[in-house]
């Protein structure tokens, strides 16, 4: 996948596929990783009781995927910024895919500051994850 | 309220794996020299923070008894953010320091929407800032009207 800094222009966009059916393995390594291990995580008949319709995601487990991509995309050290919102919740089984558009680029040849908006969307269309980033480039890294 | 946690090359391995980072650095600064720049993924240091904080609400005690039951329908994480003033350095400790941040209630659907935001630093030892966070979480309250 071509990365940002190649095209870094207002506009641009990249889109990849963060995970496809959402395993419930998946969300119970999550758990083990992060230490979050509420039962509406890894326990269905709990979830269910409380009226979900399967385990849902951890909303960090949304945000770290999305995380991921725009790490694939701009580095992990450039990264300066990251944040957002979760507007929607995620279930085991569904697939999840995200944007990640340049809005601004500030800054020279050299030295290159991008503002990003990141949007991670469901396969119906629902938002999950609405988010911001900035990164930079410096010349200095390649010195 | 502050607790330590740890740059552990391991830990950021096993971490990136589960949010679906493959890139190959992980396994290649396994056994990074201390003190040396690593690769970490995004929501890390708030992330696995659940370990290491005894008086987390996610976390389950070492009696077992303290199992998490959430997902009432009324308490959501709705927001997240980082800033990121340095990598993070392999084995070090970094302490995390929590304070409260701004509480604002606004009228939703649903009731009265509370929103709550924590701030939690991730300091070096010499007491600088390596990773700042911010968490906004929203309880829906009675409606009072």
């Amino acid at each position: 996948m071509s990365d940002l800094w190649s095209t870094p222009v207002e506009g641009v966009s990249r889109s990849g596929r963060l995970v496809t059916e959402l395993t419930r393995s998946e969300i119970a390594r999550y758990a083990g990783a992060s230490g979050d291990v509420n039962l509406v995580h890894i326990d269905e008949p709990f979830a269910r009781a409380a009226g979900h319709p399967a385990v849902l995601a951890h909303g960090m487990l949304t945000m770290g995927l999305t995380g991921s991509f725009l790490s694939s995309l701009v580095g992990h050290a450039r990264v300066r910024r990251f944040g957002g919102r979760f507007l929607a919740t995620v279930l085991a089984g569904d697939t999840l895919d995200c944007t990640v558009r340049v809005d601004s680029v500030r800054g020279t040849e050299d030295d290159i500051e991008l503002e990003l908006e990141l949007q991670t969307t469901k396969s119906d269309g629902t938002v999950v994850f609405n988010g911001e980033a900035v990164a930079v480039r410096t010349i200095k890294e390649t010195q | 309220m502050s607790f330590d946690v740890p740059v552990d090359p391991a830990l950021l391995y096993v971490f990136a794996r589960s949010v679906g980072d493959d890139d190959p650095t992980y396994r290649a600064q396994l056994f990074s020299p201390p003190g040396e720049p690593v690769a970490s993924p995004l929501t890390y240091t708030r992330a696995v923070a659940e370990h290491f904080d005894d008086d987390g609400e996610l976390r389950r005690g070492p009696d077992g008894t303290q199992i998490p039951q959430g997902g009432s329908g009324d308490r959501f994480h709705a927001e997240q953010h980082f800033e990121y003033v340095r990598p993070l350095r392999s084995g070090e400790r970094l302490i995390a320091t929590t304070r409260p941040g701004a509480v604002t209630r606004k009228q939703g659907r649903a009731g009265i929407l509370e929103f709550t935001e924590t701030h939690t630093d991730f300091l070096d030892s010499a007491g600088d800032v390596v990773v700042r966070t911010r968490k906004v979480g929203v309880q829906v309250l009675r409606d009072e009207r």
